[in-house]
């Protein structure tokens, strides 16, 4: 993907499968996360985000909320202190450094799935497998 | 495809292909699908499900995945209610036949369709209340485990199948 083409790109549902066994299995994505393109990071993310509410809200139903999520995630302020990044907040935040620095965001994407996968894991009830 | 006989006052047919690796587990999903079913010597299953005397669901396994490129997915694709891709939850083989089928689908076909992991094979940790209403994987796809060994779980998958078919009614 070139600078200028659109930033969002739809997951193939192939991956999408994939993203939701290791989510039912207890296993890390990594391995999966590593071997994509930032670009590609951005809507696993969103679709991970999105099985993360909907699992909460079936398994913990009234008891869930939304910023229980919020308060185990990293933000993007936090991240950007610990590496030291002296852009301006809110590129963080839009993902706007894709292709300035796709590595620092696909970093920040992979860590925040990870949060994620040990949510859905501790809701489920079974071991997460770094 | 209508091999089988469709009765004068049977005017209303929805039609679903099933696919996946294991030509058994697609045999299962359709005898729990169906009042009547036909098995063929070429590997591929047919069967009826009536819903009324007017409404009647055509399930067709289209066997092995080498018969997959050949088949008239232009033709059928468009005209078929839906797809289902059956395969076995805990084959690490299966499932990566699986996401690539998925790919080949979703390409070829605009339909509706679900996934379903067969999880009959071993002890399932997690609740069943956490996946009997299955998961969407966007607005026309869904997954959903399902235990062939009981039947009414076939059942379920099917329901979900139709509830995005009917969230796209006009």
């Amino acid at each position: 993907m070139e600078q200028g083409q659109k930033t969002t790109v739809a997951l193939k549902p192939g991956i999408q499968l994939q993203l939701l066994r290791y989510m039912l299995t207890g296993s890390s994505p990594s391995a999966i996360i590593d071997a994509m393109q930032a670009f590609e990071l951005i809507p696993s993310y969103q679709f991970v985000w999105e099985k993360t509410l909907e699992l909460g809200i079936r398994i913990k139903g009234d008891h869930f909320s939304q910023s229980d999520i919020f308060k185990r995630l990293k933000t993007s302020e936090q991240y950007k202190m610990e590496i030291g990044c002296a852009e301006p907040l809110q590129r963080c935040e839009a993902n706007d450094c894709l292709f300035q620095n796709p590595d620092c965001l696909k970093n920040k994407l992979k860590e925040q799935i990870i949060s994620l996968y040990r949510m859905i894991s501790e809701y489920l009830g079974i071991e997460f497998k770094p | 495809m209508a091999l089988l006989t469709i009765q004068k006052d049977a005017q209303r047919i929805g039609e679903i292909v099933v696919v996946g690796p294991s030509i058994s587990l697609q045999k299962r999903l359709i005898t729990h699908l169906c009042h009547e079913v036909i098995l063929t010597n070429n590997n591929t299953v047919f069967g009826r499900s009536r819903i009324t005397h007017e409404l009647q669901l055509f399930f067709y396994g289209i066997g092995e995945k080498e018969q997959y490129q050949d088949f008239a997915w232009d033709i059928v694709g468009r005209k078929m209610l839906g797809y289902m891709i059956v395969f076995n939850w805990y084959d690490s083989q299966a499932f990566q036949e699986t996401q690539l089928l998925v790919d080949q689908l979703t390409q070829r076909t605009n339909a509706h369709g679900i996934i379903v992991g067969d999880v009959a094979d071993s002890f399932l940790s997690i609740h069943s209340g956490v996946f009997e209403h299955g998961f969407s994987l966007s607005s026309k796809l869904s997954f959903v485990l399902w235990n062939s060994a009981e039947k009414k779980n076939a059942k379920n998958s099917m329901r979900i199948m139709l509830d995005t078919v009917i969230n796209h009614f006009d």
